[in-house]
């Protein structure tokens, strides 16, 4: 008797165990966390963003403005690099896309699901860093996907920061804070449709 | 980016440009012609520049070669012919565009044997030659139906696809808006028709006429106004159907608004056109409602002129053949034009794909999509309209009229003549800019350009009151006949058949019969009854020249003895989706000397039984009886609602649901359905915002489209002369909605600002909200459209899917949508404003349905702020909820519905 109820007990607690792992990879399907492929140009943000200091914007044109932040075309790299490192040979794969017109095919990293809305500008504009989201980018040689970029995480911060109040218009965002409370709002409609 | 351009159908629009492609055309606000709005066809041609079927190098014998090798072949083979002195004919439609104009006067100089044909498969060469006759102006008049109080219109849909829809309903709209000023005239509309149009559904009073009485009612109308006028003819008007009283109190209703009054007929006689435009001079329309000074260019061309081409041909007469917007071999007689096409020893079509004319041609020059050109052009005297390229073209095209140029041996781009045709032409007529460049930067920023116009004045009639009634008499006793008549009428959707491989256009439910898919011969009840015809039975139509076999749709208000048939169908090459939809009726046309209607019609079945893929029974909310009783739709008379403005006074209704706190916005919309004509341009909008997939005419039948906003039609009084009101439903967000509640995953929710949402990864698809919606909105994915090869539409080629609105969701199998009443819309709008620190106006987020709609049916604001216009409107007394009874508080508000009629 003791032994069948110790039969029955382990297979239940095995079978729970492997629901719990189930469950565990079922909600990390499509998360891509820890994401570091290799790209076909060595480029380092380390070097650019973080020894050297170059602004996030002044590449990314686009994350202040749109939807997208950007990657870069390669006349943005060539604004330096026709004086800066010529002979080396990452750089000369630039120069060679430029002139045989070809885009450089960059891996995507951050990819959200198409069913969700997100637009750069509202957080860029709002004061939200480039590193909230994209962890310690000035420090990555190759780029990895710090966070999970899941719903959750999204509410989460979403739930924790506080209304930004742009200084310049402080009538104004009392008014906006109404439909915007708290920021962004929890409702479906505001990044699915 | 939204950058203006200007569309085929001479609509001035805005292009929404998302990287790089253009996927949503909106009307220019700007354009004093269309004032924002586009119709259904205007909204679809964004598809159609991702059409499959479009050329992808041009084509000599058939073969695909190089535009070098095809201009040395035609270069060679013109000045062979210009040697031997041949003849050279251009067949063009009709040409808005005065630079092509001059670039054809141009081309005359180098090769002098040239003629240039101008030919309009659908025309209106009648009204053309009878102002000459009349007035001597050769033209279109601008019509200004916005300074009429009266307007009767006989068999003329200038609502639906008559001269300039968009402008007329704008006006029209306008014109009877109860909205802004109560002391406003309310336009007053009489129709005479034979087949139901979307115009004549909109009448306060609609009159059926057979189409050989029109010429007997128009000359008892002018007899009526002539003696008001005292200028009485002497005449036996011969019997007609329609009663003495009732042309005496029409002509009474003009006469007093003299002036301000409009008599327009569609008829292709000429002799109708001249009393009708001896009505207007009598009641001094000329000058006021009717601008002659400042002629339209919507409409140029004849139709006549192309059978006697024909002949030429035959005889040998035409050495080569240059075909520009034109397919004589399906919207004239296919043997015919082969036929004579043998003689011709170079024919070249600039055509955009193979139709049936460039099939058969021994070179296709493919054009540019209007989405990919410059153009200038000129639809109403002194207002300049620039088109500009959105795109960079999507196939070895080139613009036609940039092949004319190579071939006179000009190096110049089609581009650069425009810009020196607008600075010789048009630069000198303005004052505001100094430079060329500066005034031509502001043409191609505006999309639009108005000079200053000629003051419209008075032109006297020439032809004496007699004389004419005397020649209408006799033209009348020729006609007169007891047999079945034909009529062929355009539909708002494929219009004359050019755009038929439009799936969203094939797609969209005629607002009248409700069938997609397909045309039909229209029957009226009491006809078919006496053919024992029932709905969908087969029947093989026949006149002495030309026959069809066809489904019958029972049409109430369809004139008795008479049948309607739509052109634009049965088109035999242009593509998979429009081939073998429906049945061609051009023959008709061409066969029967280009009357508007043929005599002794003979009908018989076949006995055969189809079934027509009409959607008026779908999603049906109630039998149609209950339907006032239920407050599905209200309708009242002018003067009951002068009388009595009140609905009813609302109950307070008990509920089992919390009253719901909505802090900041809550989104609301009012639909005036005295406003909405039931054009369908929303429908087409939706669809294109909102990625709704075309699922077939198979599916159409199973009640399965997919259309966000429908148009439910209703039919009310008399069989043979229906009253029709028309009322766009789509989601109404209800504060208590039934669907919410029944949904066991929460994927229908509410949101705080008053939306419901569809948040299709969480649907599992039980269909328990569909089943539970009163107003009957929800729509399945009973397949994935967009994977599924049965659904051959765009969604399914890689070209197609550019026109898909990337902010959006595409469906997927298994889960509801709905109208989200364009929440990316509002979203946009909230984020543009938060991002420039400034507080939403009303106004500011426009719907798409509301921007396409012309007649500004449909408003959508916050409910929250008092100040908005819906707010306002929702405290209007015409106000009401659709199935108020169920209180589950609709935030889409309807305004009833106005007539001005005797009770």
């Amino acid at each position: 008797m003791a032994k069948k109820l110790f039969i029955v007990a382990m297979s239940l607690s095995v079978l729970g165990y492997l629901g719990y792992q189930l469950v565990g990879a079922a909600r990390n399907v499509g998360v891509n966390q820890g994401y570091e492929p290799d790209q076909p140009i060595a480029y380092s943000h380390k070097i650019h963003a973080g020894d050297n200091q170059i602004p996030c914007l002044y590449c990314h044109t686009g994350a202040d403005k749109g939807r997208h932040a950007g990657i870069p075309s390669a006349n943005i790299c060539m604004n330096c690099h026709v004086k800066i490192k010529t002979e080396s040979p990452e750089i000369k794969k630039i120069k060679e896309a430029l002139e045989q017109n070809k885009p450089i095919e960059w891996v995507k990293v951050h990819r959200l699901p198409d069913f969700a809305y997100f637009n750069h500008s509202q957080h860029v504009n709002s004061g939200v860093i480039c590193q909230d989201c994209h962890g310690p980018i000035q420090t990555m040689t190759r780029v990895r996907q710090e966070n999970p970029l899941t719903m959750g995480w999204c509410i989460n911060c979403h739930r924790a920061k506080g209304i930004a109040t742009p200084p310049e218009h402080p009538d104004v965002s009392r008014d906006l804070s109404k439909d915007t409370k708290p920021i962004g709002g929890l409702d479906c409609a505001k990044c699915h449709y | 980016m939204r950058r203006p351009v200007v569309g085929v159908v001479q609509a001035v629009l805005l292009v929404k440009n998302r990287d790089g492609r253009p996927i949503k055309i909106e009307g220019n606000t700007e354009s004093p012609l269309n004032r924002g709005a586009v119709c259904a066809t205007g909204q679809a041609t964004v598809l159609g520049l991702y059409d499959d079927e479009r050329l992808k190098s041009p084509l000599w014998q058939g073969q695909s070669v190089t535009w070098e090798k095809i201009d040395q072949e035609v270069v060679k083979t013109l000045s062979d012919i210009k040697a031997q002195n041949g003849n050279i004919v251009i067949l063009t439609s009709a040409l808005p565009s005065p630079a092509a104009k001059a670039l054809l006067k141009e081309w005359i100089q180098q090769y002098p044997t040239t003629e240039v044909v101008t030919y309009d498969a659908i025309s209106s060469s009648a009204l053309i030659e009878a102002n000459r006759q009349s007035f001597g102006v050769e033209g279109v008049p601008h019509y200004h139906l916005e300074k009429a109080h009266v307007v009767v219109g006989i068999n003329c849909d200038f609502l639906g696809t008559w001269i300039s829809p968009m402008e007329f309903a704008w006006a029209y709209g306008e014109r009877r808006n109860l909205r802004n000023d109560q002391n406003k005239v309310f336009l007053k509309h009489v129709q005479f028709e034979t087949a139901l149009s979307l115009t004549g559904s909109n009448a306060d009073h609609r009159i059926p006429i057979t189409p050989a009485d029109e010429s007997a009612i128009v000359l008892d109308l002018l007899k009526s106004v002539s003696k008001l006028a005292s200028q009485s003819i002497d005449i036996t008007v011969p019997h007609h159907g329609v009663a003495r009283d009732e042309i005496e109190s029409l002509a009474r209703d003009l006469w007093k608004n003299r002036g301000h009054s409009l008599v327009i007929s569609g008829s292709q006689e000429l002799e109708t056109q001249m009393a009708v435009n001896a009505i207007n001079s009598l009641l001094g329309n000329i000058g006021e409602t009717i601008d002659l000074d400042n002629i339209s260019f919507q409409k140029e061309g004849q139709e006549k002129t192309l059978a006697a081409l024909i002949q030429k041909m035959k005889s040998g007469g035409v050495q080569a053949l240059i075909l520009h917007g034109v397919n004589p071999a399906y919207t004239f007689s296919s043997e015919e034009f082969s036929k004579a096409l043998k003689t011709v020893k170079l024919s070249i079509s600039l055509s955009e794909r193979l139709d049936e004319t460039s099939s058969q041609t021994t070179a296709v020059c493919p054009d540019h999509y209007f989405l990919e050109s410059w153009d200038l052009l000129e639809p109403v005297s002194s207002l300049l309209h620039v088109r500009q390229p959105v795109i960079r073209p999507l196939r070895d095209s080139r613009q036609a009229f940039e092949s004319l140029l190579k071939w006179m041996g000009r190096s110049e781009t089609y581009y650069e003549y425009l810009r020196t045709y607008a600075k010789n032409q048009y630069f000198g007529r303005q004052t505001s800019h100094l430079t060329f460049d500066g005034f031509w930067d502001r043409c191609v920023h505006d999309g639009v350009f108005q000079f200053s116009q000629t003051p419209s004045k008075s032109f006297a009639f020439n032809a004496s009151l007699s004389t004419l009634s005397e020649t209408v008499l006799q033209k009348q006793k020729r006609l007169t006949s007891q047999s079945l008549q034909l009529v062929c009428y355009e539909k708002i959707s494929v219009r004359d058949g050019s755009v038929a491989n439009n799936p969203w256009l094939q797609e969209l439910p005629d607002p009248i019969s409700k069938v997609s898919w397909d045309n039909y011969a229209c029957l009226s009840p009491a006809l078919a009854k006496s053919l024992f015809c029932e709905e969908g039975d087969v029947v093989k139509i026949s006149t002495d020249q030309s026959s069809v076999v066809v489904p019958v749709h029972i049409q109430p208000g369809q004139a008795l003895q008479t049948i309607g048939l739509a052109l634009g169908y049965g088109r035999r090459q242009c593509g998979k989706v429009g081939e073998k939809v429906g049945v061609n009726a051009y023959p008709f046309l061409s066969s029967g000397n280009h009357a508007s209607f043929f005599n002794a019609v003979t009908v018989e079945k076949t006995g055969d039984h189809v079934e027509l893929a009409c959607t008026q029974l779908h999603h049906s909310m109630d039998k149609a009886e209950g339907r006032e009783e239920r407050g599905i739709l209200k309708e009242a008379t002018l003067a009951s609602f002068i009388k009595d403005p009140g609905n009813k006074k609302k109950e307070e209704n008990v509920t089992l649901w919390e009253e719901k706190d909505y802090e900041g916005h809550h989104w609301g919309m009012v639909v005036d359905l005295t406003n909405c004509i039931g054009c369908s341009a929303c429908v087409v909008s939706c669809q294109a915002e909102n990625n709704v997939p075309v699922v077939g005419k198979d599916e159409v039948r199973r009640q399965r489209e997919m259309h966000w906003i429908r148009i439910d039609r209703y039919f009310s009084g008399d069989e043979n002369n229906p009253e029709t009101s028309f009322q766009p439903m789509m989601c109404q967000h209800c504060g208590n909605a039934p669907c919410e509640t029944v949904c066991p995953v929460l994927a229908t929710v509410h949101s705080s600002d008053g939306l419901n949402q569809q948040v299709y990864n969480r649907c599992v698809g039980t269909r328990y909200c569909a089943n539970n919606c009163p107003y009957k909105v929800r729509r399945f994915n009973w397949f994935d459209y967009a994977h599924n090869d049965r659904f051959d539409y765009n969604m399914n080629s890689d070209l197609g899917t550019m026109v898909l609105n990337p902010d959006i969701v595409v469906r997927s199998r298994g889960v509801m949508e709905k109208c989200s009443m364009c929440v990316q819309r509002i979203q946009e709008a909230k984020l543009a404003a938060k991002r420039e620190g400034v507080p939403l106006k009303d106004g500011d987020i426009k719907l798409a349905c509301e921007q396409s709609c012309p007649s500004q049916a449909i408003v959508f604001g916050n409910m929250n702020d008092p100040q908005s216009r819906v707010a306002q409107l929702q405290k209007d007394k015409r106000s009401y909820h659709v199935l108020e009874e169920l209180n589950v508080k609709p935030v889409v508000s309807y305004l009833t519905k106005i007539r001005d009629q005797r009770d």
